[in-house]
């Protein structure tokens, strides 16, 4: 493996628990790779690892191409992270608390203060106490942190919590310009699967424990076949038909449409095209569709088919 | 990193004024009863002043100062993981005992700010009239070594058992509990042989005779009372810097 962190047999045990079970990842420099589960999946867990703040059980970690833990104190140098929700002290300013931050840094992080200030929009906020910020603006001064030791790496959880739409499109847009234009690695966990769609180039899904696929947002979501959306008057009873054809590997109803996942190919198409107008079922829509990367995500963690959209 | 835990510390208005007014304010109130029961009672009640008045305030900052010193010293040590800023400090790779060694320095240079407030008050009662059987010329330095010992090994317990235990309150609790109620009790034990090994019978061998807590209650040897001293820090420090690196962040 060849990347800016790179992953292998890592594993973290609480008792008989495992909260990461045996992960491999690679995540290539210049990139925003996405770290994708459910809640309890060991994303934060597995940021922790790589962080230093946890030991792992087992496996191995390489960070900026130095290994850990020895390398640790040259890689996490050069890497911001935000881990869970920022945490601050509450009777210290923004700015004070990044000093603190900063110190335990270099001299460098120090004299980047305003401009990471100023970058995420706190410079004229700086002198008041962070307990008077908003969950907002805590957000944001855990991006500055994150950003003080100009970071090649970027590791940030669930960083867009408590962010309002216009926060996350900011952020969005900083986030990218972090990868296209400065050339640094944005590796950020999540459950928000549309913001991660939007904003990263590969992605990791972790189930249980597990890694259960990894590729490009395009590799994933043209995996698991070819999908159909049918509209037609009875959904309810189109599905109840389709139920085992031999075609249709999974099929939803969302929006009053019949979602289906189908064996590639036309013959599927008109197989079940067929089957509903010979029920006498009036078909008004049918089409291809492109897998969202929530629907994959929804089919490949163990969630899939607990819960139908309203 | 050591301005920065000075900055966590004299930031935190509540602490800063509770410390002053325990090391200081105390002292304060003392003086002024005893003045005005003196200007109230002149032959009953002796002047504040003097060396006599020196010696008096200098063994209540001894008093005051161990309660304020306690809590400095247990807020720098528990302040970043009562925060949940330790986990975001680890993340910048620095080390795990660095973080816990910055913590004491802290401590004690604003802990030596207070006192050094408070020794300058007693000098200045001792210029006041009253009564006097010493010269505090010739014991200030001696008494300055005293409550700089007493005053710093306080911080420096306070602050390696809250980080042990990551708690500012109970350390806090815990010490006044120990100083002034099991330890003295100990102390007071004569058939009990450790008593040598308590960290109050100690530092009191450094103090002159007005100063000591303990009276003539527990004299030994001040190579063995530095020896005591030094066992107490280091296992605290170890017991700190064990915990420190080996718990989650």
């Amino acid at each position: 493996m060849d990347g800016i962190l790179e992953v292998a047999g890592l594993t973290k045990r609480y008792g008989k628990r495992a909260a990461v079970d045996d992960v491999d990842l690679a995540v290539p420099e210049a990139c925003a790779y996405g770290f994708l589960g459910p809640n309890g999946a060991g994303k934060t867990t597995l940021i922790r690892c790589l962080l230093g703040l946890t030991r792992p059980t087992a496996g191995t970690i390489r960070l900026l191409g130095l290994d850990q833990p020895g390398g640790r104190r040259q890689a996490l140098a050069r890497t911001g992270a935000i881990v869970e929700e920022p945490r601050f002290h509450g009777h210290l300013s923004g700015r004070e608390n990044l000093t603190t931050i900063a110190a335990a840094r270099d001299r460098d992080a120090v004299r980047r203060i305003d401009d990471v200030l100023r970058r995420v929009g706190l410079a004229d906020r700086a002198t008041e106490r962070v307990k008077r910020y908003s969950l907002g603006m805590r957000q944001r001064l855990g991006v500055a942190r994150a950003l003080l030791g100009d970071p090649q790496l970027l590791i940030l959880d669930e960083p867009t919590n408590g962010l309002d739409p216009a926060g996350i499109h900011e952020f969005r847009e900083m986030i990218r310009g972090f990868v296209e234009n400065e050339g640094r690695t944005v590796f950020l966990s999540s459950h928000l699967l549309d913001e991660v769609e939007r904003i990263c180039d590969r992605v990791a899904i972790v189930d249980r424990g597990r890694v259960v696929t990894e590729g490009s947002i395009a590799e994933l979501t043209a995996q698991g076949g070819s999908r159909l959306v049918i509209g037609v008057n009875d959904a309810e009873e189109a599905r109840r038909l389709l139920d085992g054809h031999a075609a249709v590997k999974a099929a939803s109803i969302d929006s009053g449409r019949l979602h289906l996942t189908v064996e590639p190919g036309q013959e599927a198409a008109a197989a079940i095209n067929r089957l509903l107008v010979e029920a006498g079922l009036d078909v008004h829509q049918l089409a291809p569709a492109q897998a969202t990367l929530e629907q994959r995500f929804l089919e490949i963690t163990s969630r899939l088919g607990e819960d139908e959209p309203e | 990193m050591i301005h920065a835990e000075v900055l966590k510390l004299i930031r935190r208005r509540g602490l800063m004024i509770a410390s002053a007014v325990v090391m200081l304010g105390s002292l304060l109130l003392v003086i002024g009863i005893v003045a005005g029961l003196h200007a109230h009672d002149p032959r009953g009640n002796d002047a504040v002043g003097g060396e006599q008045g020196y010696t008096a305030v200098v063994f209540l900052l001894l008093v005051f100062g161990s309660f304020a010193s306690g809590m400095i010293g247990a807020t720098a040590g528990a302040g970043d993981h009562t925060a949940g800023v330790f986990r975001d400090l680890v993340a910048t790779g620095v080390s795990r005992t660095k973080l816990l060694a910055v913590r004491f320095p802290g401590a004690l240079i604003v802990t030596a700010v207070l006192l050094a407030a408070g020794m300058a008050l007693a000098v200045a009662v001792g210029q006041l009239n009253g009564p006097s059987t010493g010269s505090i010329a010739s014991e200030l330095p001696g008494d300055v070594e005293m409550a700089a010992l007493l005053i710093g090994t306080q911080v420096v317990l306070a602050c390696a058992l809250a980080t042990l235990f990551s708690s500012r309150g109970w350390i806090i609790g815990g010490l006044i509990a120990f100083q002034w109620i099991l330890e003295p009790l100990l102390i007071h034990a004569t058939h009990v042989s450790l008593r040598e090994w308590l960290i109050g019978g100690a530092i009191d061998q450094f103090g002159r005779d007005d100063l000591r807590r303990y009276g003539g209650e527990l004299r030994f040897g001040e190579g063995r009372a530095l020896l005591t001293i030094a066992v107490w820090m280091a296992v605290a420090i170890a017991l700190a810097a064990w915990r420190i690196t080996r718990r989650d962040a």
